[in-house]
């Protein structure tokens, strides 16, 4: 990847994945998918790492490391990945589970019926490995030290603040 | 054929740009996506002053009481009995039973649409449930939700206001276990739309299809019941555009003893969630989820002294008082997840309400209002040989206003606690009193 990097590519194969979750979520949730939430979701779990990405990329310019930005974003946008196969990891199975059953959706499942547990578990672990990839791409990609790097990605985690407010507060 | 080559200089752009364009073609056709399907207000429905009373929002009063009908209208049947009309102000006779009546306007029929509650107007109670999300299918779901329904009909409120979110996303199948739910309350049942109305219908059609209209007010006694549906739509708070705020400011002008707002969306509350650290919800000393319109409405609801109501939190029991202003957040009736603080932390309660509603007892004026789990009440009724018995088992830490319907059958009855009204030809009564926490006895015996 950083002999070929292909950020053409990795973003077709996100936006794909991306839509398909976006249905996916809230077919689960609700039975009915509009397309104005789709585009929100899609939006907000896509830009998850778009923030972190471009504040820690600024940063290391700053620290005056050189390095391909199209590799820096396409590393960081596949280090994501754990954090979002934690989600599908929850709402595929919980999904398929509950519809089933006939029992309830999985919108109430979550926020009623105390199923966060089966969802926290997997997107905590995901975010986790994601934030110990971010840092990797930091030593691979930007040629950082690992705590040079550690220390400019949870910087740069802080960025997701600007997320929640677009997505909470905004959108 | 062969495209024709670009300059030089546009194709070092392109070839620096391919890389991102992916990635600003998926952002760029969200955003697009996004604001085409935009909806900023739902379509709001105000309920015209000759529109009431209809089915959706029907009249209350008491035995003798009054209820407002349009200004212009000239005459009124009820039951097929002509009641006086004057001035928009229609008024009943003494002897009419407590119950549903049918109504008939200027020769035109409008069905079952007047309520006369087994209250009297200077000392009653109604209730306030929300946050009911019905869901589409589930049937243990839907009769939890139901069973705390029946206890507020067992209640015997004047009036329940269910206040927003009475389903998950607005879906027909939604609405019709809704119907269900609310059909044993007995007392009229008045909606307003929530955030989660909007979000298979952005602009509130199927809502007023089934439920009627998103704005409107009605009276009972003195005092004046405002509903407001001050939402965004797909979203989880609210604004109010400058028609519905010139349509409230109207409304809550009218004359009344004590007026009462009914949001779904939170006006002023003071313990911060998920949206505490946005800036614009944040006043400063109280958090608000009406953000367009907000200081306006604030400045017609202190200039009438207007108490307010909303729910949508789910896991509030509180009243906030702002510069002597009234604000009450209500719990919901859905279960509730404990979250995780609570699942870490231990915390149950105020944080992990659900099951419960609101009761608002107005007595010569005064208001008190208690919240009611219903894993915490129960009534229990046996008929004995001589009449019935009824348990209330009140486990709060306080007493909960109850009118209950006891119909016995035909003779004279005296029961051991509460006061005894409204009897009715067939030996119907209503039996009012406090349910002090514990267990309280009534006995409804058969005079000798």
């Amino acid at each position: 990847m950083l002999a070929r990097p292909d950020l053409f590519r990795t973003t077709l194969f996100m936006a794909l994945t991306g839509i398909l979750f976006g249905v996916l979520i809230q077919y689960t949730m609700s039975t009915a998918v509009v397309p104005h939430f789709l585009a929100v979701y899609t939006l907000m779990f896509n830009t998850i790492w778009l923030l972190p990405s471009l504040l820690s990329m600024l940063l290391f310019w700053l620290m005056g490391k050189r390095f391909s930005a199209e590799a820096y974003l396409e590393c960081g946008y596949l280090a994501f990945m754990p954090f979002y196969t934690g989600l599908w990891a929850y709402f595929l199975p919980a999904g398929i589970y509950h519809y089933l059953r006939g029992d309830c959706l999985a919108y109430p499942a979550i926020v009623c019926y105390d199923e966060w547990i089966y969802l926290a578990f997997p997107v905590g672990l995901g975010f986790l490995l994601s934030y110990l990839y971010s840092i990797l791409v930091g030593v691979r990609v930007a040629r950082a030290r690992w705590y040079v790097s550690f220390l400019v990605w949870t910087l740069s985690l802080s960025s997701l603040y600007v997320t929640y407010l677009i997505f909470r507060g905004w959108l | 054929m062969r495209l024709p080559e670009l300059p030089p200089r546009v194709e070092e752009v392109w070839r620096r740009f391919r890389p991102f364009s992916a990635l600003a073609a998926f952002f760029g056709l969200l955003l697009l996506l996004m604001w085409v399907t935009y909806v900023p207000y739902p379509d709001l429905v105000y309920l015209e002053e000759d529109g009431f009373p209809s089915a959706q929002v029907p009249a209350v009063s008491w035995p003798g009481g009054t209820f407002l009908v349009g200004r212009r209208v000239a005459s009124a049947l009820v039951d097929g009995f002509p009641v006086s009309v004057e001035n928009g102000v229609a008024r009943l006779p003494e002897n009419l039973a407590p119950g549903w009546h049918e109504l008939e306007i200027d020769g035109v029929s409008r069905g079952k649409v007047l309520y006369v509650a087994p209250h009297s107007p200077d000392n009653f109670f109604w209730v306030w449930v929300s946050d009911i999300h019905t869901p589409p299918f589930g049937e243990e779901k839907i009769l939890d939700r139901k069973r705390v329904l029946d206890l507020v009909g067992e209640l015997g409120p004047a009036f329940v206001v269910s206040g927003g979110d009475m389903t998950d996303f607005g879906l027909e199948d939604e609405y019709s276990n809704y119907l269900r739910i609310i059909s044993d309350v007995g007392a009229p049942v008045y909606n307003l739309p929530g955030n989660h109305e909007t979000y298979s219908d952005a602009r509130l059609h199927r809502y007023v299809r089934e439920l009627g209209p998103t704005n409107y007010s009605f009276t009972f006694g003195d005092c004046l019941f405002v509903a407001a549906a001050g939402l965004h739509a797909y979203r989880g708070w609210g604004g109010f555009s400058n028609e519905q705020l010139s349509w409230l400011d109207r409304e809550l002008s009218k004359p009344a003893g004590t007026k009462f707002l009914l949001l779904h969306i939170p006006l002023a509350y003071y313990t911060g969630r998920e949206y505490a650290w946005v800036p614009w919800c944040r006043k400063d000393n109280y958090f608000t989820q009406i953000l367009e319109g907000h200081d306006r409405v604030m400045e017609i609801v202190r200039r009438e002294n207007v108490l307010t109501f909303f729910g949508h939190w789910h896991t509030f029991d509180q009243e906030f008082n702002l510069d002597g202003l009234r604000f009450f957040h209500s719990p919901s009736v859905t279960q509730n997840s404990k979250g995780v603080f609570s699942a870490i932390f231990g915390i149950t309660e105020p944080y992990a309400l659900g099951f419960s509603f609101r009761v608002v007892v107005v007595e010569n004026g005064r208001l008190r209002t208690v919240c009611v789990d219903q894993h915490k009440l129960s009534i229990v009724r046996e008929n004995t040989a001589s009449g019935q018995r009824i348990l209330v088992t009140n486990n709060h830490d306080h007493s909960v206003p109850l009118n209950l319907k006891v119909s016995p059958g035909p003779g004279d009855y005296t029961v051991s606690a509460g006061t005894k009204s409204y009897v009715q030809p067939d030996g119907t009564f209503w039996v009012r009193l406090e349910a002090q926490p514990g267990t309280t006895e009534i006995s409804v015996e058969r005079s000798p």
